[in-house]
């Protein structure tokens, strides 16, 4: 029924446009040739507009005659043209960057991007210039960090990539790197996300009111896009941080045709102190031990214009961590070597080809495949020589242990663009998804005197098949009135059960007195893939385990309505948001899978339930200008219910943060001396407290012999208390200078300038007196860097 | 100016990291706990006597321990009419036992466990013995189970359903050698039990005891279970097992989950927290009927 109704409309909707005549083509970057998404194409004189989709292209349908056309795109010049529109024009644009890549009056000229003309309500970006010149922690500019400070968004604690989008986990947030959904963001153990941002070109992050083109998360959608490369000349971007390098290259293959970009980035803290521990060994030349810890990422796309009307490209990311620690013993009648060691690495490929159909209508074929992988190394071997008391002759062991686990995704979709007419953008199309899970294996291996053991625990492998269709439609009904709404439909196929709903998506604009916008939206959503992850730390153990035939696919509806204006360059918003979720996954209390040496499958570790979350956020925003940043307050209530956990009572998320604030500023002191600075501020997250310990009886089959009792920790409820608040301030100064051939910058930055200790975890302890007392511990305290970059 | 802002900017870096290593002591607003008893009872048909365990509740910031507690009296209800009391605690362990002189047996009715001290208010819990197990066929296949890769004997057990009560099984398991005058020793002694069962829950990391619940599927059920007693190393010498089927209450169940689960995770700090299960009204603590039932395999 809901179809036949959606149908109906676009019929409706594109009827009678026959007198009208088609502009359309792409809009490009006039320095480098690169394709602008999202430039507003309006024509002042109908007050109507469409823009540039995510690969640079528009059609604009006009009626027949004489038209004034206008470009604005944020950082570049306008464009005004007039054109006789006789018949279907194609037409491609170049728009020049501004003289300052922020300027704030070409932001003011600019009508038809207003926040307030939008029907898409709940969705951030942050321009990428912008992001770049904010303070980074150790220099390296985080994507993700930038992120956090945005509201409605909270990170997982001190360090952490994680997003928290509205009451959410991490794993509601589809991240989608050109396209491709990418399973794990973190390095380091989450104080890094994998995304370099001199590879990337656009960021942006919807929150709700999902169209109907996004489904198979419930929280968000991250859509980063890597630069193209440039058309037409050959450029570089190196920078040099605390711990870590990164080059980027990108230039013309055939100019104007073809083009590529290469990026890399590297730690090394590893050879930095490999020094300072081969000085300690050499003190105990007997008992050694070297740890050791890299990451690096590497991004590249191609991209080729093979005519006017087609054109191809192949992306590749992957980046890997390792971390590990060596040792040996080397005594005269006993030697040992042990190691222990954690790697992850992701890898993402995609292929595209856009096809422009007609002036209408514009496809882009897709085929992905993304891997993420983590695996855990433990080994030891020993020696007893004969010399050693009481062994007769030489006797060895030896112990290795694996721990791994995985998931890989091969995919395709189709996607159209239809523009009958600038009253429709209509979007349709389908995808298939193919998961192998590999949902965490032990491999153990011991060897003693003639002894053997090789056996694997758990880790059998899923394979399970996705597929989706959608369409939406945005329809201006009025001046006033603005529509977009949509259908998803997504079926998972896995243990020979299928799963399949229809997700229904709608959201609203119209305009009140003064130029207000009310909005309003309604996204159903559905997910089948599921991250299993301790609530205390964001480690790279979690492990991503798909719904099968016993754990259902998780579902919410998200219900959002908000206020939006423009002032002059400022940006204001208001929302509200109220969200249900089903099918949560949790572990059942007590249960691990790291350290856990038993035969249980994952499936008998986890529980299913519900959570709810709802709350206001307010953000005003300044994109250009000499000084630009944001204000951002949330305040906000998430919740979890699982029979199975806290005697079936509902409890506060571990994220759960009341109020959330972020302030951040970034201000051109001179041309060549640019200051930025971000404070933010948060409840502090929820946590489980053993409010009170007692000495519980044993029954006799957990008796050791007959000592009937363990002495126990008990909290009244989960999550019933709170770390303290999180705050942190900041800082950092840039100085430009520009060479013949280049351009550099010095960066010297401070991260939590004025030392707030923030806590990461908490024991309790005894003071000097012997009574017990909390102890806060954190993990990052002032940490001052500085950076070169050059640009040639 | 430069070098003085450099010199400071390093002074502050170096001095913070002093909070790093040693915290910072935050007051949390916790509530004054109120103690209150605590006393666990477990009473099965084959036990000849009862021990209870009474202690009282600390709160994290007293300085005190939590420790048995003296003084107590047990008093033991069968449909409200006192069947046993006892208040003597055991100097050497601390329990209150209850010898009953025969086993305690189960009959039908509901039970209530109360527990009365000078320093705090009575604490009460119920329950109700559970059906015993019904063992309709229990199987030795030597050399036929599996314990990570290794070689063990496999015990198949099939038990006959109850129509319309949820059954809950804890399978624990003893192995002797029947000849004296072969093997030298011929005492009964525990061996690990372990199952690749989805539906099985391993309680205890030696393989202490398998957990079966029918989980609201109410049908016949059957079982296979290595144990470790020849693991890896088969034996010529004649021996048994005894196979000991103990039902529990729903109360029971939801406590072996609970303290096996906290047990499991006390020494790992990657595990989820758990809360102990308890039954009792007015403090904590648990109160949980079984039967059980034993049968010699072969």
């Amino acid at each position: 029924m809901k179809a036949r109704i959606l149908l109906v409309l676009l019929a409706i909707s594109t009827w009678g446009a026959a007198q009208n005549k088609t502009l359309s083509g792409y809009v490009r970057d006039a320095a480098t040739g690169e394709d602008l998404i999202g430039v507003n194409i309006w024509s002042p004189e109908l007050k109507v507009g469409t823009s540039t989709n995510a690969y640079g292209f528009y059609s604009f349908t006009l009626p027949k005659g004489k038209q004034i056309i206008q470009l604005t795109y944020l950082g570049y010049e306008n464009k005004n043209f007039e054109l006789d529109l006789t018949s279907n024009i194609s037409l491609n644009f170049e728009l020049k960057p501004a003289d300052n890549m922020l300027n704030e009056v070409t932001v003011i000229a600019s009508e038809s991007n207003q926040i307030q003309e939008q029907i898409q309500m709940s969705k951030m970006e942050v321009p990428i210039k912008q992001l770049k010149s904010l303070p980074a922690i150790l220099g390296e500019v985080d994507i993700m960090k930038t992120l956090q400070l945005l509201p409605g968004v909270q990170s997982g604690g001190e360090g952490t990539s994680g997003l928290y989008v509205r009451g959410g986990s991490p794993d509601q947030n589809l991240i989608l790197l050109d396209g491709v959904p990418l399973y794990n963001v973190n390095h380091l153990f989450g104080f890094f996300s994998v995304f370099n941002a001199d590879a990337i070109s656009n960021v942006s992050l919807t929150k709700g009111g999902f169209p109907a083109r996004y489904g198979g998360r419930l929280s968000s959608v991250l859509e980063i896009k890597m630069k193209e490369g440039n058309m037409r000349e050959f450029h570089g971007d190196a920078t040099a941080s605390i711990i870590a390098s990164k080059m980027t290259l990108e230039g013309p293959l055939v100019k104007d045709k073809a083009s590529f970009m290469i990026s890399g980035r590297r730690t090394y803290l590893d050879v930095l102190a490999r020094p300072f521990i081969n000085a300690a060994n050499q003190q105990n030349p007997q008992s050694t031990i070297s740890p050791t810890y890299y990451f690096y990422d590497m991004n590249g796309k191609v991209n080729w214009k093979i005519s006017d009307k087609d054109r191809v490209y192949f992306s590749h990311f992957q980046g890997k961590d390792d971390f590990g620690t060596k040792g040996r013993d080397n005594y005269d009648d006993y030697q040992a070597e042990f190691g222990f060691g954690l790697d992850w690495r992701n890898a993402i490929t995609a292929a595209r080809w856009n096809h422009q159909w007609s002036p209408k209508l514009f496809s882009n074929v897709t085929a992905t495949r993304s891997v993420y992988n983590f695996n855990t190394r433990i080994s030891q071997e020993e020696r007893f020589l004969p010399n050693y008391p009481d062994t007769a002759g030489t006797e060895e062991s030896r112990f290795a242990g694996l721990y791994f686990s995985g998931i890989e995704d091969y995919g395709a979709r189709i996607d159209f663009d239809f523009v009958p007419n600038p009253q429709h953008y209509i979007r349709y199309g389908a995808g298939w998804t193919n998961h192998k899970f590999s949902p965490g294996a032990t491999n153990f291996e011991f060897q003693q005197s003639g002894f053997n053991l090789d056996t694997t625990i758990g880790g059998s492998e899923i394979f399970s098949d996705e597929a989706f269709a959608y369409i939406e439609d945005e329809w201006n009904v009025n001046e006033n009135f603005k529509i977009g709404y949509g259908l998803h439909l997504n079926t998972l196929f896995v243990e020979n059960t299928t799963y399949t709903r229809l997700q229904p998506r709608i959201g609203m604009n119209y305009s009140l007195p003064g130029d207000i916008a009310l909005k309003a939206s309604y996204a159903d959503m559905m997910q089948t893939v599921n991250l299993l992850t301790n609530e205390g730390l964001g480690l790279p153990t979690d492990l991503w385990v798909p719904s099968t035939a016993t754990l259902k696919p998780q579902t919410s509806q998200q219900y959002a309505a908000g206020l939006a204006k423009n002032i002059g360059p400022f940006e204001f918003s208001i929302e509200g948001y109220y969200k249900d979720m089903q099918n949560l996954v949790s572990y059942r209390e007590g249960a691990s899978f790291l350290f856990s040496v038993d035969d249980d499958s994952w499936e008998d570790k986890v529980t299913q339930g519900q959570g709810t979350s709802y709350g206001m956020e307010f953000f005003a925003q300044k994109k250009a200008g000499k000084t630009n940043g944001w204000i951002g307050y949330t305040l906000s209530w998430s919740y979890r219910q699982f029979d199975e956990i806290n005697g079936g009572e509902r409890y506060f998320f571990t994220y759960d943060r009341r109020h959330d604030i972020s302030v951040v500023m970034n201000h051109e002191l001179t041309d060549r001396i640019n200051f930025s600075a971000a404070w933010v501020y948060g409840t502090g997250r929820a946590v489980t407290l053993p409010e009170f310990s007692y000495i519980a009886g044993l029954p006799e089959e957990l008796s050791w012999w007959n000592y009937r009792q363990l002495t126990v920790e008990r909290a009244t409820d989960r999550n019933s208390y709170r770390y303290s608040p999180y705050h942190r301030l900041d800082l950092s100064l840039s100085f430009r200078k520009e060479h013949k051939n280049y351009e550099r910058w010095w960066t010297i930055s401070a991260y939590n300038a004025y030392n707030n200790l923030n806590p990461f975890f908490m024991e309790t302890t005894q003071d000097r007196d012997g009574n017990p007392q909390l102890r806060e511990y954190g993990l990052f305290p002032i940490i001052p860097s500085i950076a070169y970059r050059i640009k040639f | 100016m430069k070098k003085i802002i450099f010199i400071a900017f390093i002074a502050i870096s170096a001095s913070s990291c002093g909070k790093l290593t040693e915290g910072v002591v935050r007051n949390i607003d916790l509530p004054p706990h109120t103690p209150t008893l605590v006393g666990t009872l477990f009473a099965d048909n084959s036990d000849s006597s009862l021990y209870a365990v009474i202690s009282q509740t600390r709160g994290l910031l007293d300085s005190n321990a939590s420790e048995l507690l003296p003084d107590a009296i047990i008093n033991l209800y069968k449909d409200n009419v006192l069947q046993h009391s006892w208040n003597t605690q055991d100097a050497q362990t601390g329990y209150y036992p209850l010898h009953l002189g025969d086993t305690l047996g189960s009959n039908e009715g509901a039970y209530t466990f109360e527990v009365l001290h000078p320093d705090f208010d009575a604490i009460t819990a119920a329950d109700q013995f559970p059906p015993r197990a019904i063992i309709t066929e229990a199987i030795l296949n030597k050399g036929a189970g599996q314990i990570f890769s290794l070689e063990a004997d496999e015990i198949i057990v099939k038990l006959k359903d109850i129509a319309g009560i949820d059954q809950h099984y804890l399978f624990s398991c003893m192995v002797r050698f029947v000849d004296f005058a072969v093997a030298q020793d011929t005492s009964w002694k525990r061996v690990g039990l372990y199952s690749d069962d989805q539906r099985a829950t391993q309680l205890g990391a030696g393989g202490d005891a398998i957990l079966l619940s029918e989980n609201g599927i109410d049908t016949d059920l059957q079982i296979s279970l290595a144990t470790s007693a020849f693991l890896g190393s088969s034996t010529q010498e004649e021996y048994e097992y005894r196979l000991r089927i103990k039902t529990l209450s729903d109360e029971g169940l939801n406590y072996y989950r609970s303290i096996s689960s906290y047990q499991t995770a006390q020494n790992n700090p990657f595990s989820e927290p758990v809360v102990i299960y308890s039954n009792v009204e007015g403090g904590y603590g648990i109160f949980a009927l079984s039967r059980t039932v034993e049968t010699i395999v072969p």
